[in-house]
């Protein structure tokens, strides 16, 4: 959390992690040279740079399919969670990937000639208003530079100092670079030869990609719908007004029941210590993530993204962390728990719900 | 005391919650480590078989393990070339197109030497019937000086050769690519992808090539000059990749194939 930043928290799991991720990566890429070496030598070889700005392209392309599928997998499976933890350490080392992509086909392609190597990427070749000669690499290079945006703002210290909210809007812009790299290819590789497996590759991720999210903004609107209340509009009168969200007794313990009340911010109730209540704002300070999703842990409400912590007793993080969150009130009538939708102040403590008998 | 909890409950309970700090639980654990090794073989094969996916590139070699030296008259217009006699056919007249190294034509490097006998040191490139030459550094064209008789005889008889023979109008379709790449130093070395690298290599002066297949689908190349016989590689950058239509007229010297485009010889299609 938000106190005192290092450059990487790093931890055996972390290691680990990223040990799996090189790992693949380095076979990926070694068997797609060597092989190539292998199967296309002699007269009809395929020029060593040219291996490797294919090796490096794939690689990265299957890499930010990849990542793309985790928010949803996890959503779907929290067994997926783990992979959603450190997606930050995938993301860094697909940009390095990328790079090394940008800086064999800059060196093959665009240098040793009379333009500057980067004017040329810019300038040469192609014309916007015709469909067959569209240049493409315009296009990788925008992916390129919302990558490294990302990758710049992906540490915790920019995520504090710029806000959620702004943080969340950089990085979602991974699907714009999504979106950009489908064109560069479409613009590129594709036209160059639609014959090979690329169609295939390009249209399994797209169809992959998509899928997962459409199938999980399902599931997801599904589960949204048996929480969403409605209530009669209360205009800031003084007498709470109080929305009954269900039993109390149908929420687990150490888990949360998330309700939206008038599709405001969503409210997410908590039972721990088998009979106790707390109503807190569903939105973790940290990357907005989904706190109703998460459980108690050692009597702290847990983010399920990144295990951030709150009290319940007031929806502040233990010291020496800073983070506050909303909080509600909440009261108990013959086992129906009734919410006020108007939230106190972040770390507001209210009175917790202690059900004795 | 409530009882009368969720029947599900048990079964939440249990399901594993990762916290990225604490332990793993074990359930998770043996969950990763099975995911993991299946995910590193998924990228072994991946790589196999996207590599195994690609096409081999047209047959071509660019020789840069050996410096080979070649004799001949050199004409500088339009392009650089290397007349001599084919080593195996002495009747045959061989062209060899010269190039510098990197993205450059070699009409710096040669421009002292037109009409002489030279020797000229170099990586050969070799496509097809082509041959080309690319200069293996500033002072590797040299002018024969002590001319043995066999040298003057062949400069003689390299010199008395026809000049260009006019062969009429023509009109075909095909891609402009940069000799240079296209003859073997980049596999593949044309297309959309090879673009941005063919227009710098003709903005740099490398000969400028029309690939058109006949009925028969075989491949033949034109060289590409100005409508006077001049250097059109600038002109013609632009067209690089693109589907054209040039027009012109078909010229014949030693044996190579030139056309000589109109003014507005290049039509994109
Ligand atoms: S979003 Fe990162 S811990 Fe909650």
């Amino acid at each position: 959390m938000s106190h005192g930043y290092v450059a990487v928290n790093w931890n055996r799991r972390k290691q680990l992690y990223d040990i799996c991720v090189w790992l693949g990566i380095v076979l990926y890429v070694a068997l797609f040279i060597g092989l190539s070496n292998v199967f296309y030598a002699g007269e009809q070889s395929i020029s060593m740079p040219i291996i490797l700005i294919r090796a490096f392209s794939s690689c990265a392309f299957l890499m930010l399919s990849f990542i793309l599928c985790i928010g949803p997998l996890a959503r779907l499976d929290r067994r997926f969670l783990p992979l959603l933890y450190n997606r930050r350490h995938l993301g860094v080392s697909l940009l390095v990937v990328a790079l090394l992509h940008a800086a064999v086909a800059i060196y093959w392609y665009h240098s040793f000639g009379v333009l500057n190597p980067i004017v040329s990427v810019f300038t040469s070749g192609g014309d916007y208003r015709s469909l067959s000669d569209v240049p493409f690499q315009t296009f990788g290079a925008a992916a390129l530079l919302i990558l490294l945006l990302m990758a710049a703002t992906s540490h915790d210290y920019w995520n504090a100092t710029l806000g959620a909210p702004l943080w969340k809007a950089i990085h979602i812009s991974v699907y714009f670079a999504y979106a950009l790299v489908i064109v560069h290819i479409l613009f590129g590789a594709l036209q160059q030869d639609n014959t090979g497996i690329l169609p295939w590759m390009a249209g399994a991720s797209v169809a992959l990609v998509g899928g997962l999210h459409l199938i999980t903004a399902f599931a997801k609107a599904g589960a949204d719908r048996q929480i969403r209340v409605r209530a009669p509009a209360h205009d800031a009168a003084p007498e709470p007004c109080w929305v009954a969200v269900g039993d109390w007794q149908e929420i687990p313990n150490n888990r949360a029941r998330v309700v939206s009340i008038n599709d405001a911010e969503r409210i997410a109730i908590f039972r721990y210590d088998e009979t106790k209540l707390a109503a807190v704002s569903n939105v973790c300070q940290h990357q907005n993530g989904p706190l109703g999703e998460g459980r108690v842990v050692d009597g702290l409400i847990t983010c399920p993204w990144h295990g951030y912590q709150y009290k319940p007793e007031d929806g502040c993080s233990p010291p020496p962390f800073t983070e506050k969150i909303k909080t509600y009130q909440l009261k108990v009538e013959a086992s129906q728990v009734l919410v006020n939708p108007v939230p106190l102040p972040a770390g507001a403590p209210r009175p917790i719900i202690h059900i004795t008998a | 005391m409530p009882t009368n909890k969720p029947e599900n409950a048990t079964e939440q309970e249990a399901a594993p919650f990762f916290v990225g700090y604490l332990p793993m639980p074990p359930q998770l654990k043996s969950f990763y480590w099975r995911l993991a090794a299946v995910l590193i073989v998924v990228c072994g094969l991946l790589g196999y078989w996207v590599a195994a996916q690609q096409k081999p590139a047209s047959p071509a070699h660019w020789n840069t393990a050996q410096i080979s030296t070649i004799q001949g008259l050199l004409s500088v217009r339009p392009y650089p070339i290397l007349h001599r006699f084919n080593p195996q056919n002495p009747h045959q007249v061989e062209s060899i197109l010269l190039v510098s190294p990197g993205k450059h034509s070699a009409a710096e490097w040669s421009a002292d030497f037109a009409q002489q006998m030279v020797s000229v040191d170099g990586y050969e490139i070799h496509r097809g019937g082509w041959t080309m030459l690319e200069i293996a550094a500033q002072d590797a064209v040299k002018k024969i000086t002590e001319a043995s008789a066999q040298t003057k005889s062949q400069l003689q008889r390299l010199s008395a050769l026809p000049a260009t023979q006019l062969l009429g109008e023509i009109s075909l379709q095909g891609e402009i690519v940069d000799s240079k790449c296209f003859l073997g130093v980049m596999k593949p070395g044309a297309g959309k992808i090879h673009k941005a690298c063919a227009e710098v290599c003709m903005l740099g002066g490398i000969p400028p090539m029309l690939i058109a297949k006949d009925a028969t689908q075989q491949q033949f190349g034109y060289l590409l000059t100005t409508a006077d016989g001049g250097n059109a590689a600038a002109l013609s950058a632009k067209f690089a990749a693109e589907t054209v239509q040039i027009s012109g007229q078909l010229q014949q010297q030693g044996d190579l194939l030139f056309i000589a485009m109109n003014e507005d010889g290049i039509q994109r299609r």
